[in-house]
């Protein structure tokens, strides 16, 4: 077995091992408290366009100018899905070159 | 108690020649579970729950390291699902990448705000070398070669974990990242070696 190989069965049995562990966990309970997010979280319905409509008027008359200032990524998302991430505060995947990315 | 969709089982057959299992049912595509769900449908987002729920306990397990952590992951992900239901279209891809990819992200998020990186569940004392129990060295090595994951950059460990332990062929992987094939391949080797290298200096400094 090469030094690849032995290294390639570790990470296997690693997984395994961490896999076997999972099983364990009360997945019965796990599942019923995700089963129960409708019940607790009401659905957002997304806002009208008239609302939109009213909220850019009164930035207008109030002559708010806003920059939104974006970044340049190289990342596979669209624009809009490294706006929205920015905006919920998620992780965007950003491509880093290779000598930039460290240990 | 979930309520019933009015909506027949037998309904949207006319779009099935696209390849897709689009009639409604415990065996709906997950895209028209998701459809299903932006009207408000909760037998559709159990059903997502059951298909989905523990794999994805799963894979956010290996980011977090406890079980509460990882719980709390996918909760937060299916909450968002379930209130924001048009956060995902079509046009982004299969249902199954981009939900991998939301519990990634978050799991990353809780990684990151953690002011240090708790050792797994289960995780056992440093190995003093005079145990000859086999299964005991294998779950001190496997919560080794976890923690020298969870010390990679963030994308190299989901690289590695999407492909060991959370089992994916590397097509779906670069789906879930959202990266060419060819570049997660190479992310993949560049991975490997880092955590091989991290693993080295682990055991260097045990002995």
């Amino acid at each position: 077995m090469t030094e690849n190989d032995a290294f390639e069965h570790r990470l296997k049995v690693a997984a395994a091992h961490a896999r076997a562990h999972d099983d364990s966990m009360d997945a019965d309970a796990f599942l019923a408290r995700l089963h129960d997010v409708p019940g607790r979280h009401p659905q957002h319905r997304p806002v009208g366009k008239a609302v939109l409509a009213y909220i850019g008027g009164l930035f207008a008359a109030l002559g708010a100018g806003l920059t939104i200032g974006v970044l340049s990524v190289q990342a596979d998302d669209s624009d809009a899905a490294v706006l929205e991430a920015l905006f919920t505060g998620d992780t965007v995947f950003i491509d880093v070159p290779e000598e930039a990315e460290g240990d | 108690m979930a309520a019933q969709s009015a909506c027949s089982p037998k309904a949207d057959t006319e779009r099935a020649s696209t390849g897709q299992n689009l009639t409604w049912g415990d065996d709906a595509d997950d895209e028209v579970l998701m459809e299903r769900i932006q009207t408000g449908d909760r037998t559709a987002y159990r059903i997502l729950v059951d298909r989905y729920g523990l794999r994805l306990r799963g894979l956010a397990r290996r980011f977090v390291g406890t079980a509460a952590d990882a719980d709390d992951v996918v909760q937060d992900v299916f909450v968002k699902l379930w209130q924001r239901p048009r956060l995902y279209t079509p046009a982004r891809g299969r249902f199954s990448a981009w939900v991998r990819r939301m519990v990634v992200n978050r799991a990353l998020d809780y990684q990151r705000r953690r002011s240090f990186l708790p050792l797994p569940d289960g995780f056992d004392a440093p190995d003093t070398g005079t145990s000859a129990d086999a299964a005991i060295a294998a779950d001190q090595d496997a919560a080794r070669v976890m923690r020298a994951l969870r010390g990679l950059p963030a994308r190299q460990q989901t690289a590695l974990v999407l492909t060991y332990f959370d089992d994916q062929p590397n097509r779906e992987s670069a789906a879930v990242m959202g990266m060419k094939i060819k570049a997660f391949e190479s992310l993949l080797l560049r991975a490997r070696s880092a955590l091989r290298r991290k693993l080295d200096v682990l055991e260097r400094n045990r002995r």
